[in-house]
């Protein structure tokens, strides 16, 4: 096997032992995949391949971008400010937590900042339209001031329990929410509300190389049950977002920005006002764009080029790998996708997605006003980067709303097409169930 | 069954849920237990200049005092080691302080602004535990928790907000308070 390793001259870190493995496709050992990097301390963005001094200048710039806190319009003047008026939270890293997943609720109380609500309408024919009219796609729970937060959410979980087949008993936990405070009407009765945890940034330029091909072949496996996300415009693909709403991260980043921000950019210029609201849309601006496009192509170029940190190098032929693939988590959780990473060349990567949507039943499923599930489909969340997770010292939160606080909890809640890997995965010995999961915290 | 209870938790609460949420002081909903934190929060800051390099003339901050530091123009602060989350200088306010623990353990600092917060040990920064926020309230808007050495007299940089002043405490954990 080839194995390259680059030693970036610019990463002169003790902590970091870095490590990017060219795939070699052409020899019969598996190939390790682009975009894993053996790291100690994930606090510091390593990317996934060398960068020239002016590629660093620029990837040092959209890390500073990420971290920074904007401020209201003119408060002071300058690049950084025109957040809001309403908002969730005033930087990208306030809830990609060091880049990660979101830290998420910890319990009962107000949700935490970076639990950000959607909202959306059920349309007679049972599909979910995005946004309400007076709200815009996301109930913002902040405000600068002089201006209201459109609502609070606290939520409340109620505890049920699952007994596995060999008598273990595994204690899993169901969101209810609390809008309160509403800043305007109340919500239509009709009204879906879709929590969302921010996912980690980890490696989604490589996810954004996968070609389009690779989807459309996967859905056509009869192993694969999933769809690829057709966006409304002709041929555009969705991979990114919980229920890959958006095709690109380019277009997944000015949402962010735009919705939870209230920060306009030179993708989007319009904020998330409901139409009905002329005092937010009326509100000071921190320049057209807001967000100058240097600093948004920075932010992006950032996000390209971020790694997947992982504690150790996983072996790709191992028992608790052949475990995954037996139990059928990797029909979805694809172990390896291909990925053109330049024009002409070829590599493998080890997300453990497949980037298709699939339904995973009533018990995850969004739920209207009146408690009722709507039609939910959700993209298979990448596992890699798992590791970095379980090693930051703080409780994991799974899923879209985090519920789940631990990888079975996770693996438990799935259903629908799912339900017979997660039948399998209940058969398993408990011996084996640790393995399994223990492995895949170590992803 | 379930189905028809989450209905009705969410639609009542959706519509009565103002008047209760209203009455709450929004510094009583750490998870933690602040109480502490928020006493001293009371007190009446001293002020004081942070430094705008570190070095001798960093002042020195008594744990359990509550402080209000006028910082300076982040462009123009020499930190003393580059802060663990970088940010763009645009606006912002950054400044030095110093404080001493006696003893090897857990303490929090509380600020009033979004500021990140570094401390430093020598030619390390100490990451954190955890930090909390209540949404909604500002004395303190964020605690951060840190396990520390003994005997070492520490710096702590504050740098990535725009605000030029931080009503700010260092406070000891109690042995008792359960862990974060």
């Amino acid at each position: 096997m080839r194995r390259a390793l680059i030693n970036a001259a610019w990463l002169t870190s003790p902590f970091l032992a870095l490590s990017i493995a060219l795939a070699d496709t052409a020899t019969s050992t598996p190939p390790l995949s682009v975009g894993l990097v053996v790291q100690e301390d994930n606090h510091v963005p390593t990317p996934w391949r060398a960068l020239t001094p002016a590629e660093k200048v620029t990837f040092d710039l959209g890390y500073a971008v990420f971290n920074t806190s904007w401020a209201p319009a003119n408060a002071p003047a300058g690049r950084t400010d025109g957040i809001g008026p309403l908002f969730n939270s005033q930087s990208c890293d306030s809830c990609h937590n060091s880049r990660r997943r979101g830290r998420g609720p910890r319990g009962d109380g107000d949700a935490p900042n970076d639990l950000v609500m959607q909202l959306g309408r059920v349309l007679p024919d049972g599909r979910v339209e995005r946004g309400t009219s007076e709200y815009g796609r996301v109930l913002n729970t902040a405000a600068i001031r002089g201006f209201a937060p459109e609502a609070s959410i606290t939520i409340r979980y109620k505890e049920q329990v699952r007994t596995l087949p060999d008598g273990a008993v595994v204690r899993l936990r169901r969101p209810q929410y609390l809008i309160a405070n509403l800043r305007g009407s109340a919500l239509p009765a009709d009204t879906v509300l879709m929590p969302r945890m921010p996912p980690s940034i980890y490696g989604v330029g490589l996810l954004e190389r996968v070609p389009e091909s690779a989807l459309v072949a996967l859905a056509a496996d009869k192993h694969n049950s999933g769809r690829v996300s057709r966006l409304q415009a002709p041929g555009i693909v969705g991979r990114f977002g919980w229920q890959a709403t958006e095709p690109t991260v380019a277009s997944q980043t000015a949402s962010a920005l735009a919705r939870e921000m209230g920060l306009t950019s030179n993708r989007i210029d319009q904020i998330d006002c409901g139409q009905p609201d002329r005092v937010c849309a009326r509100a000071p601006s921190g320049g057209m764009p807001e967000v100058e496009p240097a600093l948004f192509d920075a932010l992006l170029f950032f996000q390209d080029l971020h790694s997947v940190p992982v504690a150790r190098e996983a072996p790709a032929a191992s028992r608790e790998q052949h475990l995954f693939d037996e139990a059928g988590c990797s029909r979805c959780h694809a172990s390896t996708l291909p990925v053109e990473t330049a024009p002409g060349s070829r590599a493998v990567i080890r997300p453990y997605t497949d980037l298709l949507l699939h339904e995973l039943g009533e018990g995850i499923a969004d739920r209207d006003l009146s408690g009722n599930p709507v039609r939910s489909e959700w993209r298979t969340a990448p596992l890699w980067g798992m590791s970095a997770a379980v090693t930051s010292n703080q409780p994991i939160r799974l899923l879209h709303d985090g519920r789940a606080r631990s990888v079975e909890e996770a693996i438990l809640w799935h259903s629908g097409e799912a339900d017979a890997a997660r039948e399998r995965f209940e058969r398993l010995a408990a011996a084996e169930r640790r393995r399994l999961v223990l492995w895949i915290e170590q992803l | 069954m379930s189905r028809q209870l989450v209905g009705l938790f969410v639609a009542c609460l959706v519509g009565q849920g103002a008047l209760a949420a209203d009455n709450i002081d929004p510094c009583t909903r750490f998870t933690w237990n602040v109480s502490h934190e928020l006493a001293v929060a009371k007190q009446t800051p001293s002020p004081v200049a942070a430094a705008s390099q570190a070095g001798k003339d960093v002042p020195p901050l008594q744990l359990d005092k509550l402080y209000e530091l006028k910082l300076s123009a982040q462009n123009e602060v020499s930190f003393a080691l580059p802060p663990g989350k970088p940010t763009l200088p645009d606006g912002a306010q950054a400044g030095l302080a110093r404080f001493h623990t006696d003893k090897a353990g857990r303490y929090r600092v509380a600020i009033t602004s979004g500021h990140w917060i570094d401390i430093v040990d020598g030619a390390q920064i100490i990451k954190s535990r955890d930090f909390q926020g209540a949404r909604g309230c500002e004395r303190p808007r964020k605690i951060v928790e840190y396990e520390l050495p003994g005997g070492k007299d520490l710096t702590l940089q504050l740098s990535g907000s725009p605000d030029a002043a931080v009503i700010l405490s260092v406070t000891a954990v109690s042995a008792g308070t359960p862990a974060s």
